[in-house]
């Protein structure tokens, strides 16, 4: 399976659904039928409440969760969690698109608005300092604001943000390019070896 | 009369996978009855899926965990979880009890922890010592060379220790202890001299033999996808070795999807004539017959049967001439023991991922003393940590990831087993209204933990805190105050107890019902005491055991 390396939607491809990420996780087309219209709703909801969270809010991709604007928070976050080194990153292996169907396939109504609401708290932040949207920040301010949010958050136990974070760097390590090329992936080691010297494996163990 | 089959075996996990090989070896027509679905070993498993294939990270969805007791669980593992919300039971006020089943061809064989460890002289003697249930009516003597026989089949791997405690076994080659176990071991001997840790004694191959390779299984790859299902066959379970051993007999008969009714009595000889049976698709019933009947549905599941087995000989219960049909339901005292960490080793790693851990068995009662009867072990497993750590730490960005390239600290767990007394309140009876989809009574489980269970478990919390502590380990903690409700073990024995006595037990020495000389039950349901260890393999030990006492006594005409 080939991985293509991210480069970036345009508007126009996610309006249009035919955005389609290599890398074994495929987007768009045929989830609609999976999703739930009552969760959906009540999520639309707390999105509306969200005032934080309002530019293009209401522009939808059929059969996909997140706005644009959400999908587009949700692809910096991954990218700035888990960017591209001399490995591909979260945006190469998939990972906002593999949790945004996991939202229409799995999340529960509380579930999707912790997401929405996780999203919103990283963009409240970026206006309250800067006085706009994070999207609109320069890179490196964007890891500075996101930089001291995750210290933050994760001290104080912020459900949120912790679901968040610990989701995409599973996704990210889960997925064949973060197993197979950041990690060591064995799927067969054959009899277990108790004692070998880490310089021998080199890397952490995928699974 | 002609009946249908010779025997029949109702349950086809740990322990109707044996009797139904054993019976059929003998070369009796056997018929086993699974009220859970086929599965084709290696082509229903799920274990060659890599990570990235598994839709949703391996979870469940949310909405469908209501099914699973609200539970996360891996949709991976799924197929062989069943629906509890489609198999309720009630329990008592304020006594919770969790009753895990595994309804499907192969039963809970798919889904143990392999871990095999022998009952010792002690534990068959313990009841006739303190007084606490019934004396059992075998010793280790009676059961040694059929530990040998089953151990040869299923192949145990294991290092042997010496302890009268936990007899050595049939081993194939001991997996390996990695370095900081290694560590504990000896800081553990070096500190308590009678205290030993030892790899795990369990059900992998590490060196098939030739019967194991006919039989299409390989050795353990160290994948750790047993929960999956493991298509190389290298763990022991009712698909991968008893079942395609007693097809080649071509005596074996399988029906799937039909659930155990009960016992049908026949007043005019005095023996069971045959099984009744609901078929859970078409809900019908139908009269399986047979000349002897083996019971192996679960301690919990071969008691239901018998309880609602009523007859005008058995108002209660079939071989319920005791009273004691249902009673003296134990579990093993679990949720005990302590975790902690170990600094440095940070230059040391391991390959593969063993689906095994160690051991350290029971010296409370045997080389140290106590003040409660009995005594517990201890499973455990050192390891590093993976990147599931990245999730909590705070720092994102290249430098988390360059972080957890590396594996974390080493970190250890100790999981306390302890032995539950007999206590004939503890109990299974049918729920007096309330039926299940299929018009049999539930099951009402009214069960607790005594004095000596809670004693016991305190002090297992104690030791197991003092033993890391004394290792080197750090920030040891234990993992919490009271023990886990009972059923949380899965290892719930009991029910249709063992005993010498017919006014105080239900079966003999040879798992007989002493009212009903052709019905054997010999899954936990038979065991008189719980021990301390892992009980699967004595459940192995004890059903090939009474097969072959069954085949004898129908070829001499004595039942």
């Amino acid at each position: 399976m080939s991985i293509s390396r991210y480069s970036g939607f345009s508007r126009r491809q996610l309006l249009s659904g035919g955005a389609r990420i290599a890398g074994g996780i495929a987007v768009g087309g045929g989830l609609a039928a999976c999703a739930d219209s009552a969760g959906q709703e009540a999520s639309d909801g707390l999105a509306a409440r969200l005032d934080t969270l309002t530019t293009r809010d209401a522009l939808r991709r059929p059969g996909h969760f997140f706005s644009i604007a959400q999908f587009r928070l949700l692809e910096r976050i991954s990218d700035l969690i888990m960017p591209e080194t001399d490995t591909p990153g979260a945006l190469a292996a998939g990972v906002p698109q593999l949790i945004d169907r996991m939202m229409v396939t799995w999340a529960l109504p509380e579930t999707r608005s912790d997401w929405l609401a996780g999203l919103a708290a990283i963009d409240a932040r970026a206006r309250r300092e800067h006085g706009v949207a994070f999207a609109r920040l320069e890179p490196d301010t964007q890891f500075d604001v996101l930089s001291r949010h995750d210290g933050e958050a994760l001290s104080a136990s912020d459900r949120a943000y912790r679901q968040m974070k610990s989701t995409i760097v599973e996704a990210y390590y889960c997925s064949e390019p973060g197993a197979t090329e950041e990690l060591r992936y064995d799927p067969v080691p054959g009899p277990y070896r108790g004692c070998v010297p880490f310089d021998e494996i080199g890397r952490t163990w995928a699974t | 009369m002609t009946a249908d089959f010779d025997a029949i075996v109702v349950g086809s996990g740990m322990s109707g996978g044996w009797a139904a090989k054993e019976l059929a070896e003998r070369g009796l027509k056997t018929l086993v009855i699974e009220r859970g679905r086929h599965i084709e070993h290696g082509t229903d498993y799920t274990d060659f899926k890599a990570p990235w294939e598994l839709p949703n990270l391996d979870a469940v969805p949310e909405r469908e965990q209501v099914h699973y007791g609200g539970r996360v669980i891996a949709a991976s593992t799924a197929h062989f979880r069943i629906k509890e919300d489609d198999h309720p039971y009630s329990v008592a006020e304020g006594k919770p009890f969790r009753w895990f089943r595994g309804y499907h061809l192969g039963g809970r064989s798919l889904m143990w922890a392999r871990q095999s460890y022998r009952m010792s002289e002690m534990d068959f003697e313990a009841n006739k010592k303190d007084g606490h249930g019934n004396d059992w009516p075998i010793r280790y003597a009676d059961l040694a060379p059929w530990y040998d026989h089953v151990e040869r089949f299923a192949g145990i791997s294991g290092q042997a220790e010496g302890l009268p405690q936990l007899p050595d076994g049939q081993f194939q080659p001991p997996m390996e202890l990695n370095c900081v176990e290694e560590i504990f071991r000896d800081r553990l001997h070096e500190t308590f001299p009678t205290r030993r840790l030892t790899i795990g004694r369990c059900a992998h191959l590490t060196a098939p033999t030739a019967e194991q390779q006919a039989l299409g299984r390989g050795p353990c790859q160290s994948r750790s996808l047993c929960s999956r299902g493991c298509s190389y066959g290298a763990y022991f379970s009712s698909l991968s070795a008893t079942l395609p051993a007693a097809r080649k007999t071509g005596n074996l008969t399988i029906v799937t999807d039909e659930i155990g009714h009960s016992v049908v009595y026949d007043v005019a000889t005095g023996k069971a004539s045959g099984v009744r049976v609901v078929d859970a698709i078409t809900r019908e019933h139908r009269v399986y017959t047979g000349r002897i009947i083996f019971l192996c549905a679960s301690a919990i599941g071969s008691a239901h049967i018998m309880l609602n087995s009523r007859s005008e000989r058995f108002p209660t219960g079939i071989a319920n001439s005791s009273d004691m049909l249902g009673r003296n339901l134990m579990d093993h005292v679990s949720g005990l023991g302590a975790g902690g960490y170990m600094p440095g080793y940070t230059d040391q790693y391991y390959k593969g991922r063993r689906p095994n851990g160690f051991y350290i068995p029971r010296f409370r009662n045997v080389t140290e003393d106590a003040d409660f009867v009995r005594g517990y072990g201890f499973q455990g497993g050192a390891s590093r940590g993976d990147w599931r750590r990245g999730g909590g730490q705070a720092g994102i960005g290249a430098a988390l990831k360059q972080d957890l390239r590396k594996p974390g600290g080493w970190s250890v767990w100790l999981a306390g087993f302890g032995e539950m007394l007999p206590n004939p309140d503890n109990r299974v009876t049918l729920h007096p209204t309330k039926v299940d989809k299929w018009g049999i009574p539930l099951l009402h489980i009214d069960c607790a933990y005594g004095k000596n269970d809670l004693k016991m478990a305190r002090q297992a919390n104690r030791d197991a805190v003092e033993m890391l502590q004394a290792a080197g380990f750090q920030g040891v903690n234990e993992r919490k105050a009271e023990p886990d409700e009972p059923g949380r073990a899965i290892h719930e024995m009991g029910t249709v107890g063992m005993g010498r006595d017919p006014g105080t037990s239900v079966l003999n020495g040879f798992n007989q019902a002493h009212d009903v000389p052709n019905l054997f039950v010999t899954d936990g349901a038979c065991m008189a005491s719980t021990a301390c260890q892992n009980p699967s393999l004595t459940y192995m030990a004890i059903s090939a055991r009474a097969a072959h006492y069954a085949a004898e006594f129908l070829k001499e005409g004595k039942i």
